[in-house]
């Protein structure tokens, strides 16, 4: 006996498979289109909404990211994923206050302590950059 | 290389000490006879080895300058005013390439320093993103 969640979970899944794949051969527009795909087929779970945002981001398509992201942190506050790709696409956007306060929200998110290598990784790397300031404000 | 310059260096040194009687002995060398010698055979190893150095260029030059500045004159002090002119020229040449090539040393780190990071965080966010991928359930 199937589930059909289930079901879309893992056609969702392989879509999303397929994007990072097609991401990384070069085919950036292939990809977006799977990762849309995937959105479609599991419209209520998160992780295809974050992931075909942050392949947005990947992309240079910082609107398109912020759209899908945005929409991603309000449906789903406590995804700290959510955030802090949103922080990525607002830096790339040239928003480095928002960027800055987004990844204060997901530290803030219960499953923060998984996502903590990418938050910090994030954060040193504006820092680096001179986006932010040592006391985690914007330059 | 480097072994190879130091048996040459150190050779001649002993055989400048050895040529002669110990310093001390009424017929020994003088201390600046021996330390002629010690001289002569460092800046020759510094001529040698200068084109293979950073800034090499002036380095030789320079070191071929106090030789033969040494052949002409009883030191610095008997050298003419052009040639100390050109001595000095030489030595702010090197400071200038010595500058130069610090600056180039510290960009390069600079850069280096950027590139970890940026590879690290390309490298989390895969990792992350593929973790997230293969753990959705519902």
């Amino acid at each position: 006996m199937t589930n059909p969640i289930e079901d879309d979970l893992a056609r969702a899944q392989l879509e999303l498979k397929r994007a990072y794949l097609l991401l990384e051969a070069g085919e950036a527009d292939l990809a977006a289109e799977s990762a849309e795909r995937a959105v479609s087929i599991a419209p209520d779970h998160p992780i295809p909404t974050i992931i075909r945002g942050a392949i947005l981001c990947a992309m240079g398509n910082s609107r398109g990211a912020l759209g899908a992201l945005r929409a991603a942190r309000k449906r789903w506050p406590s995804e700290a994923l959510a955030h802090v790709h949103f922080a990525e696409a607002c830096f790339f956007a040239g928003r480095d206050t928002r960027g800055v306060s987004a990844l204060s929200d997901a530290r803030s998110c219960p499953n923060s302590t998984a996502h903590a290598a990418l938050i910090d990784s994030m954060e040193g790397f504006w820092r680096e950059a001179g986006r932010i300031d040592s006391q985690g404000d914007t330059t | 290389m480097s072994n190879r310059i130091n048996a040459n260096s150190q050779t001649q040194t002993t055989q400048s000490i050895d040529a002669k009687d110990r310093p001390g002995s009424p017929k020994g060398p003088s201390f600046g006879d021996v330390l002629s010698g010690v001289a002569d055979a460092a800046l020759a190893t510094t001529a040698a080895v200068a084109p293979m150095l950073p800034g090499g260029q002036a380095i030789g030059a320079a070191a071929q300058g106090i030789q033969s500045l040494k052949g002409s004159a009883d030191g610095l002090g008997g050298a003419n005013g052009d040639q100390v002119d050109k001595m000095w020229a030489m030595q702010q040449e090197n400071q200038a390439y010595n500058m130069e090539y610090m600056q180039l040393q510290q960009s390069m780190q600079a850069d280096n320093r950027n590139f970890s990071t940026m590879s690290n965080l390309l490298k989390v966010r895969h990792d992350t993103a593929k973790s997230a991928i293969n753990n959705m359930h519902a």
